[in-house]
């Protein structure tokens, strides 16, 4: 279906179009992906994967041999040739586009606390300089900072704005998957999203411990925050947000 | 076994406890063993196998003296399956990567980069003594538990040695480390937080690296 206003009017008609009919090539997206957050595909004839992040746009190229070859449109594997099982594109693939303006995000800088017990960590106490996340209604606890040394070593972000691109890729398994074992709605904890500073080694992710990470505490919720931040993209499909951080943290470094 | 040490599993909160080795075990120690006793039923064949790997991959970043990215392996692996030789190469590698002299950029003159005094006492006593607490002294406890009943308590061929700390030289270093750190914190514990931090004293707590 195409739509189109009346120029007299100004009603808008919707009718069947033509030409969208016999377009051959149109986008579609990620709708679906595994409980880790990614959906993997294959890179064109090879059997080399290629991990896709939940809303990447994809142009539709053929379908031969039982599998359909897709051109993707945006994120860090932008240009490259892959494809899915037949079976698998009626599962993972649709039309619903990301939001086209990037989420914002503000964190509101709050207390030390010192000796934050961590259930998931084995019962280890643990330093945080905590936070307030807010986003698309939500609000979470995060940590801004957990392992401190010299001043040259993790610290918490600095307040100011920040853009947070497209996952790359998914962070290793074994690093997240034993939070699991405290929260039963956690999924998704292998998408990290990389912030826009320095080396770009600080994230939005979810877990226990910061090293000057936005470290998501509430388990239960990051499946939530996943989806406020992944189903954005910024005009040129290389952010996700941007993130205001605010307030001045107690401990500093 | 190499060796035979006083384990106190039994729930003790408040005092410190006088371990037969000599070292002391915190009450922070005691809490973390306690919780690993009362899991020990969690633990997964595929957790076991995510701790073996992390503790590889932190080997490898230790032996390049990338003590950052060793400590962030180490101190995965233990929550995947609690392990001696996590506990003790999470905290060993993260006082190393803190107490190693840092390269200046050629692009700075030295009146910008580092500051006379690179690390004061504000938290650094609290810092040290906790992570001991909570890595070392654990790791040494769990390694003598292990070497007497095996890693989970009751069989010791069942499990790969990885995840054992069999070792006696590699104890033995870590455990003269973990009392001259655990000396360093209560040294500072006394000094005003203004204090600047000894760094080459740190270093020569933690020695050669404990692995190579």
């Amino acid at each position: 279906m195409a739509g189109g206003r009346v120029p007299a009017s100004g009603q808008v008609t919707f009718t069947r179009n033509p030409v969208a009919q016999h377009d051959p090539n149109p986008f579609l997206y990620v709708n679906k992906v595994g409980t880790d957050g990614w959906l993997q595909t294959r890179k064109g004839e090879s059997t080399a994967r290629v991990p896709l992040v939940k809303y990447t746009k994809l142009q539709r190229i053929e379908s031969k041999n039982g599998r359909t070859y897709f051109k993707i449109m945006d994120g860090p594997s932008r240009g490259q040739v892959v494809s899915l099982t037949d079976t698998n594109v009626g599962t993972y693939i649709g039309t619903k586009p990301p939001v086209q303006t990037p989420a914002n995000i503000v964190v509101t800088y709050g207390k030390y606390v010192p000796g934050w017990i961590s259930e998931a960590r084995g019962g280890q106490k643990l330093d945080q300089q905590m936070a307030t996340l807010e986003v698309d209604g939500l609000s979470v606890q995060v940590t801004m900072n957990t392992n401190w040394g010299t001043p040259e070593h993790y610290t918490p972000i600095p307040p100011g704005t920040y853009t947070v691109l497209v996952p790359d890729a998914p962070h290793n398994a074994d690093m997240t998957q034993f939070y699991r074992k405290y929260s039963k709605n956690l999924e998704f904890d292998q998408v990290w999203f990389p912030i826009q500073h320095g080396d770009n080694s600080r994230y939005v992710h979810v877990g226990n411990v910061s090293d000057g990470c936005t470290t998501v505490l509430d388990l239960d919720h990051w499946r939530d925050v996943e989806e406020a931040l992944i189903s954005h993209r910024s005009p040129d499909g290389t952010s996700v947000a941007q993130l205001h951080v605010k307030g001045k943290p107690e401990r500093a470094e | 076994m190499f060796i035979i040490a006083c384990i106190l599993f039994a729930g003790s909160a408040g005092m410190p406890i006088v371990r037969a080795s000599g070292q002391t075990e915190s009450p922070d120690t005691r809490r973390i063993l306690d919780h690993i006793a009362a899991n020990r039923s969690k633990q997964t064949p595929a957790g076991r196998a995510a701790a073996r790997r992390l503790n590889s991959d932190g080997d490898r970043a230790y032996r390049r003296h990338h003590y950052g990215a060793a400590f962030t392996a180490y101190m995965n692996s233990y929550p995947n399956a609690p392990n001696a030789y996590a506990y003790i190469m999470a905290g060993d590698s993260h006082w190393r990567d803190i107490a190693q002299p840092r390269i200046q950029p050629s692009s700075q003159t030295p009146a910008q980069t580092l500051p006379s005094c690179r690390l004061d006492n504000h938290y650094f006593a609290h810092d040290l003594a906790l992570d001991v607490a909570q890595n070392q002294a654990v790791g040494l406890a769990l390694a003598a538990h292990d070497d007497m009943h095996g890693p989970d308590g009751h069989n010791p061929d069942m499990h790969n040695n990885a995840l054992r700390v069999i070792d006696p030289l590699f104890y033995k270093r870590a455990q003269e480390s973990t009392a001259c750190l655990q000396a360093m914190a209560q040294h500072y514990e006394t000094e005003p937080p203004t204090s600047c931090v000894d760094l080459e004293r740190l270093r020569k707590c933690l020695g050669p690296p404990l692995i190579k």
